[in-house]
């Protein structure tokens, strides 16, 4: 599971749904791997507005990934001739090509474990906690 | 008006299940129909219902679809196991030759040329349609900032489907760059994804009517691995009831499309949320449409596909659900 998912990602439970705690789900025992993928500089712009940065700057803290406490301006991902700067590739790097294939999401408010397994997690809940 | 005719003409529903491969490639599951259909993988004793086994559309009967060709390639599933994955058919064609046509390729154009579009298939079975949509970004959005991810109650789905949007997306790396797959979730319809999130819902549902939906999956699947160890029955069982997860929709079809319908307030994004929905004849889609035009002035229906006429009714069609 790409670190991106995780920023449209809550709690499967309806309950938890309006509350705050729900987002984001919190990795535990968490498996990381790098896969590549094309850098688009044109998606990374667009993709910025979408991010909730402060769920994004916590959850890559418990994963003791590096992210700026602030979101970079435009005109930082790129240099001269349209380059990509650095931090646009460390940011591309984290969003996209950093995997979490094993592990759990725990939701903040009720504290329910969703495995993740061979990349795949699974939201799925017994009757009585739908 | 030939849609509700359906429930007065049930020779009719005969009439849409002229097999279109030969059953030999899946002796155990009865026939090999194209579409979904009661009887499929053994549960039940009954014939086919004809739940959209629209072989006839594509064999020539003289009123084939009012659709255009398909000029975009169909992403390969030849990998993926039909004995526990939905196998793509007429309903699947069906949403790739809408959501390519000229009058949905302007709308999407229009809604979301200065966005980066977040784009779910809720039950993408073999991920055909969730690949094309994938590897066709840029004919479909006119751009490819597109976000794509899937659903799917069968684990095995989900990983069928991850490999097909995966190996669609290098096979058009041609295209100047790639839109981006995030993947498939094992979760029911929209469950685990943020209120207001998505800006484009693709749902092919399982619409025919049953007397029962089987339940779903506990809480993921018994892994492919230990099946040897398992016995052939309960394998068997377990495929038929995946299956049948697949085209199940209980009373009208529509027991599961109502569940997702009613989560297209909470989950479509408040400004461009818009959803693409295939329904079958025996849906009532007249009544369908008739009740999504109550949501009010902030919603707009339109029927925007359709699998051609066949004894004067049209079997499947595809309608646009989307915020005003």
């Amino acid at each position: 599971m790409k670190l991106l998912t995780l920023n449209f990602l809550t709690c499967a439970r309806r309950t938890c749904k309006s509350s705050p705690l729900s987002f984001p789900l919190h990795p535990c025992d968490a498996e990381l791997e790098i896969a590549d993928v094309d850098f688009s500089l044109d998606f990374l712009r667009n993709i910025l507005p979408r991010l909730e940065w402060d769920a994004m700057v916590a959850l890559c803290s418990e994963l003791s990934l590096p992210l700026s406490a602030t979101v970079p301006a435009a005109a930082e991902l790129s240099g001269a001739g349209d380059e990509p700067t650095q931090s646009a590739k460390d940011l591309h790097h984290l969003l996209l090509e950093t995997n979490i294939t094993a592990g759990k999401l725990v939701c903040g408010n009720c504290g329910h474990e969703y495995a993740i397994k061979e990349g795949i997690a699974n939201f799925l809940l017994p009757a009585h906690m739908v | 008006m030939p849609w509700d005719d359906v429930n007065t003409a049930p020779e009719i529903l005969i009439s849409g299940c002229t097999p279109r491969y030969g059953g030999a490639g899946r002796p155990d599951q009865g026939s090999g129909l194209s579409g979904k259909r009661l009887g499929g993988g053994g549960l039940s004793d009954e014939t086919w219902l004809g739940g959209g086994g629209l072989g006839g559309g594509r064999l020539g009967d003289g009123s084939g679809p009012i659709r255009p060709t398909r000029m975009l390639p169909t992403p390969s599933t030849t990998h993926v196991s039909f004995d526990n994955v939905y196998e793509p058919a007429e309903d699947s064609f069906l949403l790739l030759d809408t959501l390519s046509s000229a009058s949905e390729t302007a709308f999407l154009q229009e809604r979301f040329a200065q966005q980066c579009p977040l784009v779910v298939e809720v039950g993408t079975g073999s991920g055909v349609v969730l690949a094309f949509v994938a590897a066709n970004t840029s004919p479909i959005f006119g751009h490819s900032r597109v976000l794509t991810l899937g659903t799917d109650l069968n684990l095995f789905a989900c990983k069928a489907a991850s490999h097909t949007v995966q190996q669609a997306l290098k096979e058009s790396a041609s295209q100047s760059s790639p839109s981006v797959f995030l993947e498939i979730l094992n979760t029911d319809l929209t469950g685990s994804l943020r209120p207001h999130s998505v800006d484009l819902l693709i749902f092919n549902p399982p619409y025919v009517p049953t007397e029962t939906i089987p339940d779903p999956p506990k809480h993921g699947i018994d892994d492919d691995t230990k099946s040897s160890s398992k016995s052939k029955n309960s394998t068997f069982d377990r495929d038929s009831q995946l299956l049948a997860l697949s085209y199940a929709g209980g009373a009208d079809g529509m027991e599961v499309t109502n569940r997702l319908l009613d989560q297209l307030h909470s989950i479509l994004h408040l400004q461009r949320g818009v959803a693409y929905i295939l329904l079958c004849a025996q849906n009532k889609p007249l009544k369908v449409q008739e009740r999504l035009r109550n949501w009010g002035a902030n919603w707009s229906v339109e029927v925007v596909g359709n699998s051609g006429k066949k004894g004067g009714w049209e079997k499947l069609q595809i309608l646009r659900v989307w915020r005003t």
